[in-house]
């Protein structure tokens, strides 16, 4: 255990190093430093290097921002192959390098992007030395024992006509690209690392790159990459260079062919309109966070809704990848196949980088197998879905960008209602365990359709299951991660360390520390734990509660594919756009008639079964509630129809079993009060497609304490009234402090310190 | 941009309701049942406010009590009161708790008006014997009627709030007064120091208390205040507001006379270095230690504060808030001014610029960043105060060209700014008008180019509703067909 004078310590280091972490010499420095012994000894970091037991060495990293090279340094020793690889050059044309980059980056302390001078003499290095560059940033596992602190985002630099060509149309279609989407082709040598600000479409034209961890190739088609700098950015790395002739680019012109042969990959970069900017106004926290704050650099890429992005700033933080993670993927892929149930759990507390690590394992085993299916637990900060479900997603190609950028319609979802299992733990494993069941039984070894695709060579018959689980491991909560485990059944399960703080959570037959597999006593899995990246800025300024309020107004405004096929087939739908022309509050509802389209409501949520029927529909009003269908044949117990409001509506109703029953999705009930003398209409504003809605037919509604977020009722037209109402007449809503003692929500301190107790 | 809230009702007219409900008729338990109803219905839609939430927990308790006469049991009863009036004193208190330590429940209630039994009643439900039926209905109807005047009445009718309700700080002078005198004696026999080792301490912590008491003040009487907690466009490196003013309180007292400027006229020079005299050090560093490790805004507002002090007020705007406060206790002096008292002040400034220790890992970079702040209010300040008499601001030049000393850069630059403006205007020429408009062109030029891959995507992304197949009893309303309109999220949207 860590004494709290270690952990203020470790706080304090880390409040000091963003600001170190932005002045680009630093970083440079020690990359190099690492390969330079003699260099190495005047870092100030020496002091502490650790002689004492690599378990030390592991645990620090959780907390340290330098801990990497910490790792660096304790490997340093052990695995001699990659040292005397990393000195082939002799040790002074290594300073002459260190000063290289000093001079060039040194302006960079001044000011954001230099324009100036030094840029020219940095390209010819690159080019010259390549060597070195290359060592310094290589990203693959095979080379894993390379720090992965490495704040400068780019190595690459856009330069006209030598780094980066403007593809004419017939060019876009001899590569089979849309042709009127304009598009830059991107010549990157080995070891260059290039990292962009916006939304894009990544097509690998020759060779093979990283981007965020996975590895791209020309047969894995076009992705779609949405990268904001509210997350850190994935960087489009070349790794290793190609061996394969550009033979394949036989339909290009002769003179791109010619450019091509010279480098080691080429990749093409197409802008993409989304509309995702736009969610930027809805939700003014996340504003412009695709586009460069600051000024833009001149040696842009000259392209809408993509930006160049050279060094990091406060703002700007690189995705960094602990190598740990690389090897865990790596090790993954290597699984033998006689294991034939792969699934792999990903657990850890909170901000430890569970679902950055599922979503790399995802994207990694998509390089193998056609389909991946992903279980998310975590009801707070849902990968695929807004929270408040638990969901079974189908992934067929990899997912760049921040979980905001990839609402779904989930294959297989339950709904739960609230951001935590706290008040509902019983149903909250019972869904798990329905969509476990569903997994075993539909999922994992694919729906026997044939690969339409010849040069697609994944594996078809085996889909993976990767479970991302809530980050509640302290009390009840660990409890229920203890029973998830026993559902799933994982193969393995992967550990994110813990930082200082949380000491006394102790991981599930997980040996900390310990990079040695532990084996699982009564369930058979193996565990392994990874160190947790420690994400410089964007997690200062954007909380839980941002990124939850982003995914609930990113779904709202999602469009998904229409044609989205029947739900028997082994897919899920994921938002292609959004539609943000218009605030929530002036979108075209859908009326439905409770009398013929709802066979129940069910409130769920602690005090809920003191709601009476009269008061229903306000309890309704401005709610976001499940839409869910319940399997055909099956009539929900007592569904009467409360004889005063004419609404099926009973106190205390249990939501519909699991087994039975899925959500399809959200749906915003805009206004539920009308006449009921009448028939009792409800107006809903949902997203999902009306061919689902029409196929899964969901006939009970179910509430739950998750609300919509002030922002979605907010008309950002206009913010001094709301869809032409003036302020006071704007429901639910209040502007201004509340007065009165107790006008607020309770607050409760978890922290307060007692005197006497220190 | 401030965020509205949600809450709960559609109009305060909703509101209006509810309280008519609960108070208007206290033997009408039918209305009592409707007002319950309500709001457990509100609570199920959103969070609501607290005392909304315990107005629903202490209604329920007196309807069953009331109608279950001669019931068998009167433990749950007794055990319904007392929860919740423990949840009615916890939450009200709780959100008070602003300061790293915790205050006494007590001493927040008396500045909140709650009764002190209500508070002895929380600690007996909770750790003694359960209260007797009688004390539980008893404390459940003072509990009610004082919701009524402290929520409801305030909430309904927003505009009656007095601000002269604001309970009265404690004065600090008095505590200030006996650390000064403990560490002077400690400083003259160190063999003391053990000896008064605890009472210091204590002296400590009760000026800590003071800064949470001064915090909570600020809370309640600057109303306007909004204390959101989504502070959505505010800068995450800003103080809280409650703490900056509390710490400018605890400043004023500091820099009265008496405080950290002696009351004797001979203490007051500063020492070769231009920092105060050893022994005026020796008795406040302690102090301004500790209270910049609870709070580590403070070095930057004292320094503020101190300069400030020392720059003479503007003839335009004479109540200059440190001359209000410095003569509390000593001779009415605040229009003429005091040279010797300025020195000591400006020696403080410096001092705390360049010799205090604000955390143990600092650089040189920092100590930079705040000598520069204080250079560039000094400037500011005496720029502005220029054209007043030379000699009302020696000790500001004094402390400027000390600060300066150490930076030829900041000497030049303060140098060239205090000089005396010669041309100001030049004349006025064709030629510059069309250089305005160029700059005009530009500029919009630029937003031109930024809005452009919005309207491309609100293009793409609008998607044509035709007859869409939809199950039994949906349907798509249309603005032309159906004649829909948009309305706020909440309102029937039919014309």
């Amino acid at each position: 255990m860590l004494s709290a004078v270690a952990a203020r310590k470790a706080r304090r280091e880390a409040q000091h190093s963003p600001q170190l972490s932005s002045l680009s010499p630093s970083p440079v420095h020690s990359s190099t430093n690492n390969e330079n012994p003699p260099k190495r000894k005047l870092s100030k970091r020496s002091s502490k290097n650790p002689e004492s037991k690599k378990r030390k060495v592991n645990r620090q990293e959780g907390q340290k921002r330098h801990s990497a090279e910490d790792s660096f340094k304790s490997q340093h020793d052990i695995i001699a192959v990659c040292d005397g690889d990393d000195e082939s050059g002799d040790s002074s044309e290594g300073e002459a390098v260190v000063e290289e980059h000093e001079r060039r980056d040194f302006p960079s302390t001044t000011r954001k992007w230099s324009p100036s001078a030094p840029l020219r003499s940095s390209d010819e290095e690159d080019v010259d030395e390549p060597e070195d560059i290359a060592t310094s940033f290589d990203f693959t596992p095979a080379v894993n024992q390379k720090p992965s602190q490495k704040p400068l985002l780019s190595t690459w630099r856009p330069i006209k006509n030598q780094t980066v060509f403007t593809l004419g149309s017939e060019d876009l279609r001899a590569l089979r690209l849309a042709d009127t989407i304009a598009g830059r082709l991107c010549l990157v040598q080995k070891g260059d690392r290039l990292t962009l600000v916006g939304v894009y479409t990544l097509t690998v034209a020759y060779g093979s790159v990283t981007l965020a961890g996975t590895q791209l190739s020309p047969q894995s088609g076009s992705h779609r990459v949405f990268a904001p700098w509210s997350s850190p950015l994935p960087a489009i790395v070349c790794a290793t260079p190609s061996n394969i002739h550009p033979g394949s680019l036989a339909a290009l012109s002769p003179d791109l062919q010619e450019i091509i042969s010279g480098a080691d990959a080429a990749v093409i970069i197409q802008e993409l309109s989304t509309g995702i900017e736009g969610l930027g106004k809805v939700c003014r926290t996340f504003e412009n966070v695709f586009t460069l704050p600051g000024a833009r650099p001149v040696d842009d890429i000259e392209m809408n809704g993509v930006h160049y992005v050279e060094a990091g700033t406060h703002a700007l933080s690189p995705f960094v990848i602990p190598s740990s993670w690389e090897q865990a993927c790596c090790s993954v892929l290597q699984e033998t196949e006689e294991a034939s149930r792969l699934v792999y759990v990903v657990q850890g507390a909170k901000k430890t980088g569970k679902s950055s690590f599922a979503r790399i394992l995802s994207n990694s085993l998509l390089t193998k197998y056609k389909k991946v299916a992903f279980l998310e637990c975590d009801l707070g900060q849902s990968e695929f879905t807004p929270g408040g479900m638990t969901a079974l997603n189908i992934l067929d190609s990899p997912c760049f960008g921040p979980s905001f950028s990839h609402p779904s319609i989930p294959y297989r979802a339950h709904y739960i209602g609230s951001t935590s299992p706290k008040d509902c733990p019983r149903t909250y494993i019972e869904t798990i365990s329905a969509l476990i069941q569903s997994y075993n039984l539909d999922i994992q070894f694919g729906d026997g359709a044939q690969s339409s695709n010849l040069c697609d060579n994944r594996t078809l018959d085996t889909v993976p299951l990767v479970v991302n689980t809530m980050g509640w491991t302290k009390g009840l909560g660990a409890d229920l991660s203890i029973k998830v485990l026993d559902i799933v059944q994982p193969l393995r399960v992967f550990n994110l360390e813990v930082g200082s703080e949380e000491d006394d959570w102790v991981p599930y037959q997980g040996d900390s520390g310990s990079r040695v597999p532990a084996q699982g006593s009564d369930t058979g899995f193996r565990s392994q734990t990874l160190q947790s990246p420690v994400n410089i800025g964007s997690t200062i300024r954007f909380t839980p509660t941002d990124y939850r309020n982003i995914s609930l107004l990113s779904y709202f405004h999602a469009v998904f594919s229409s044609d989205h096929p029947s739900h028997d087939t082994l897919t899920s739908a994921y938002a292609t756009a959004w539609k943000t022309s218009l605030p929530l509050c002036a979108q075209e509802p859908y009326t439905v008639s409770v009398r013929d389209a709802i066979d129940k409501i069910i409130l769920v949520g602690a005090g809920t079964e003191d709601v009476v029927p009269t008061e229903l529909s306000r309890v309704l009003n401005g709610s976001v509630v499940g839409l869910v269908s319940h399997q055909e044949g099956f009539t929900p117990d007592e569904a009467t129809m409360d004889s005063v409001t004419g609404l099926p509506f009973t106190r205390g109703t249990l939501p519909p079993s699991p087994t039975v029953s899925r959500c399809l999705g959200l749906a915003l009930v805009r206004s539920s009060l009308g006449d009921p003398s009448v028939s009792t209409k409800f107006q809903l504003l949902t997203p999902i497609p009306s061919l689902t809605l029409l196929s899964a037919s969901p006939r009970v509604l179910v509430k739950g304490p998750m609300e919509l977020p002030v922002w979605g009722w907010l008309d950002f037209r206009d913010l001094r009234t709301v869809a032409g109402s003036e302020r006071q007449y704007v429901p639910y809503l209040r502007w201004g402090k509340g007065e009165g003692a107790g006008a607020d929500r309770r607050r409760a301190r978890r922290n307060l310190m007692r005197y006497g107790l220190y | 941009m401030r965020l509205p809230r949600r809450v709960p009702w559609a109009s305060l007219a909703e509101l209006d309701q509810v309280c008519s409900w609960i108070y208007a008729d206290e033997n009408d338990l039918d209305a009592k049942v409707l007002a319950i109803n309500r709001l457990a219905a509100w609570k199920a839609t959103t969070t609501i406010p607290h005392a909304l939430e315990s107005a629903l927990s202490i209604l329920t308790v007196i309807v069953q009590d009331a109608s279950a006469q001669g019931s068998s049991s009167f433990l749950s009863l007794r055990q319904a009161y007392a929860a919740a009036i423990i949840r009615l004193v916890n939450g009200l208190v709780d959100p008070l708790q602003l300061g790293a330590y915790a205050r006494s429940i007590a001493s927040i209630a008396a500045q909140l008006g709650l009764p002190a039994w209500l508070v002895e009643l929380r600690h007996a439900a909770t750790h003694e014997d359960l209260p007797s039926i009688d004390v539980l209905r008893e404390a459940a109807r003072d509990s009610m009627s004082w919701l009524l005047h402290h929520y409801f009445i305030p909430a309904l009718n927003p505009s009656n709030i007095e601000p002269s309700k604001a309970p009265k700080l404690r004065p600090l002078y008095p505590v200030l007064a006996q650390y000064k005198s403990l560490l002077k004696s400690t400083n003259r026999d160190a063999s003391l120091r053990t000896k008064y080792k605890q009472e210091i301490t204590k002296v400590l912590r009760d000026i800590e208390r003071w800064i949470s008491e001064a915090k909570l003040a600020s809370d309640i009487t600057s109303a306007a205040l909004d204390l959101d907690d989504t502070q959505a466009d505010d800068d995450i490196d800003d103080v809280d507001p409650r703490e900056w003013s509390a710490l400018n309180r605890l400043c004023d007292h500091l820099l009265e006379k008496g405080g950290l400027v002696p009351v004797s006229k001979k203490k007051r020079s500063p020492s070769n270095t231009f920092d105060p005299s050893s022994s005026l050090l020796a008795i406040w560093s302690p102090l301004l230690t500790h209270i910049h490790a609870h709070h580590p805004s403070f070095p930057s507002i004292l320094i503020s504060r101190l300069i400030t002090v020392i720059i003479p007020p503007d003839q335009d705007s004479p109540s200059h808030p440190p001359v209000e406060t410095i003569s509390l206790n000593v001779e009415d002096d605040s229009n003429t001014r005091d040279l010797s008292y300025e020195l000591c002040i400006a020696s403080w400034a410096h001092w705390m610029v360049e010799s205090f220790v604000c955390s143990s890992g600092e650089e040189e970079e920092d100590r930079r960043s705040r000598r520069a702040n204080a250079v560039a209010s000094l400037v500011s300040g005496i720029g502005m105060a220029k054209k007043s008499n030379e000699t009302d601001h020696r000790a500001a030049q004094h402390l400027l060209k000390v600060l300066c000393a150490k930076d030829p850069n900041m000497q030049q630059a303060s140098h060239l700014l205090l000089q005396p403006i010669t041309s100001s205007t030049p004349s006025w020429t064709a030629s510059d008008l069309t250089t305005m408009s160029e700059r005009l062109d530009t500029l919009l030029a630029a937003s031109e180019s930024r809005s452009t891959p919005e309207d491309q995507s609100t293009t793409i992304t609008t998607i044509t509703t035709t007859e869409l197949e939809l199950p039994k009893g949906w349907k798509l309303l249309d603005s032309v067909r159906d004649g829909w309109r948009p309305t706020p999220i909440g309102v029937s949207c039919f014309s």
